[in-house]
């Protein structure tokens, strides 16, 4: 079994993801904010996502966590490193619920998952992948300091950009901080 | 050893007790160039290490920094308040203004309103301001509080000049206090525009 | 600051308090002229009372922290031990300082099973790790005593070439019957 560390920056925790996460994610997936992360999902699909991001932990031994507001432990999406088959290269991930966005929540968690890919698993370079028309995503990218390098043809998902995040010599010289 | 922070209200400020959620702008001016005067820039570890040691000040000795909030929006300006680590030679009133907050007059409402509680409900009898001698803007602060350049005082490290504050006698009622008063009062009207005031 | 109360638990022969606590004097235990010493201070005359200093900050900011383990008979100090997590930290770790005269006595795998007892099991942490050097043999038997499994071996810009040593929760009697350290 794989053991999932529990993560903290000022205003949120990582932690494993959750079946007690379905209520939450389910109703994201059945919405239309959805369609940039493979949705919309009927609950049972949904549920199998769940157990798709805790079993990408045992294949992988990284994977998306499951993230809390700290100040009142309400579930406000999913965030983490995502390196499943078809993948170009592994990824920095984030998925906020309705009514957590605009709140800098996605860059927070990203910058600690960030640092949990340069400093723990050692990793030399990140990309996220995200869909053209999701502008949000793109924004949270642009804050993290990633640029657009190329577009890469998903055999399901279709055409998604690729963004190249700082790598972590950029981060250590002061391009940006390194930690949430 | 305080049990809470005391809460002060000035005419457009609340200064409280410094918390979790107020760190961001602390991280923001301290890890920035801003802070070269106050022993910066520090990178993420030793920023947040200090304003956790901001926090056990108050603990250990019964005053410290407060946060310096806007008393409508509670946005965050600064700190200000009374400061003594290990290795100062005296009790220091002590101030810093985020960036983007400065040349409203906050610092010296917040600072003139620490060193009345300092002086009113702590019985200090005297307080310095340690500046560094290129931190202009400071000493200027400084002076519209008041305080004057003192020479035979001890340093913190001999790279800062020692400004000493009025004692409470000198201060209560005088016409630097009603000085200060107004220009508070100027700050808070609406239509006032400072010219060619300091940044603080 | 509200008046924060901070959790006071018990093991067979400690009392673990934070320094936080407003009733516990942490400037006189801590950083009084005889307190016992957990770092090598002679470097630096001032790193005692900015330890302290961050010690009470850390769990007045984090809500956990450092405990200062008292003998439950003496109140003597002991030693500190807890989880920590200054920014920059790779993960909360659970980390532990005896004093020299406390040492050889079992008192540091009592004070972090207690520890990670409150974690797992009243604060429902699901994993807590330690950061420890691969040529320091006492904490890694103490970390595999206590049931952690070895991961990676990381390069920290801060804390160096450390292994991180994952606990997991340990079925236990006294929390099971509800009757654990917490007072």
């Amino acid at each position: 079994m794989t053991l999932i560390p529990r993560l903290e920056t000022e205003r949120l925790i990582l932690r494993a993801p959750s079946e007690a996460d379905l209520n939450a994610e389910a109703e994201f997936f059945a919405s239309d904010a959805s369609r940039f992360v493979g949705g919309p999902l009927r609950r049972d699909e949904t549920w199998r996502a769940i157990a798709m991001m805790l079993g990408h932990w045992m294949i992988r031994g990284y994977g998306f966590w499951g993230v809390e507001e700290k100040s009142t432990g309400v579930y406000v999406g999913h965030v983490g490193l995502w390196y499943p088959e078809a993948w170009p290269e592994a990824e920095i991930g984030w998925t906020l619920m309705s009514g957590f966005t605009g709140k800098g929540y996605a860059t927070e968690a990203a910058q600690a998952a960030r640092a949990h890919a340069y400093d723990v698993l050692g990793w030399d370079t990140a990309v996220s992948l995200i869909a053209p028309d999701n502008v949000g995503s793109r924004k949270v990218a642009e804050r993290l300091g990633a640029s657009h390098e190329t577009d890469y043809d998903h055999p399901a998902y279709g055409t998604l950009q690729v963004w190249r995040h700082l790598g972590p010599t950029d981060l250590e010289n002061g391009g940006m901080e390194a930690y949430a | 050893m305080p049990k809470n922070i005391p809460v002060i209200e000035t005419k457009r400020l609340v200064l409280r007790g410094p918390e979790a959620s107020d760190y961001p702008n602390f991280k923001a001016t301290f890890t920035s160039y801003r802070a070269r005067f106050m022993g910066g820039p520090l990178n993420t570890y030793e920023s947040w290490m200090l304003y956790a040691a901001e926090i056990g000040h108050w603990q250990i000795h019964g005053f410290g920094m407060w946060m310096i909030h806007d008393k409508v929006t509670d946005e965050t300006y600064g700190m200000a308040g009374g400061w003594q680590p290990a290795g100062w030679p005296e009790k220091e009133l002590a101030w810093v203004i985020w960036p983007d907050a400065a040349g409203h007059g906050y610092a010296l409402e917040a600072t003139n309103a620490a060193r009345d509680y300092a002086y009113g409900e702590l019985g200090w009898d005297t307080a310095v301001s340690y500046i560094d001698p290129k931190n202009l803007d400071s000493i200027r602060l400084a002076e519209r509080l008041g305080a004057k350049k003192d020479h035979e005082a001890a340093t913190v490290d001999g790279n800062d000049a020692v400004y000493r504050h009025p004692a409470p006698a000198d201060l209560a009622g005088s016409q630097l206090a009603h000085g200060i008063e107004m220009e508070v009062g100027h700050y808070a009207d609406p239509m006032f525009k400072p010219k060619g005031w300091a940044l603080d | 600051m509200t008046n924060l109360r901070y959790p006071e638990l018990h093991s067979a022969r400690l009392r673990l308090v934070s320094p936080a606590e407003a009733s516990f004097d942490a400037a006189t235990k801590l950083a009084g002229d005889d307190a016992p010493l957990f770092i090598n201070a002679a470097e630096d005359a001032h790193a005692v009372w900015w330890s302290l200093a961050t010690l009470i900050g850390h769990w007045q900011l984090r809500g956990y922290g450092m405990f200062v383990l008292l003998d439950r008979q003496s109140d003597e100090v002991l030693g500190m031990a807890g989880p920590w997590f200054p920014a920059g930290w790779p993960e909360p770790e659970v980390s532990y300082h005896l004093t020299e005269n406390a040492r050889g006595r079992g008192l540091a795998s009592e004070a972090v099973q207690c520890i990670l007892d409150w974690l797992f099991f009243d604060q429902k942490w699901d994993s807590v790790a330690s950061l420890i050097e691969e040529n320091n043999e006492t904490s890694i038997k103490l970390a595999q005593r206590l049931g952690a499994r070895p991961e990676q071996l990381i390069d920290h810009k801060m804390l160096g070439k450390v292994r991180i040593w994952r606990h997991a929760p340990q079925p236990n009697a006294a929390w099971a019957d509800d009757k654990g350290p917490l007072q």
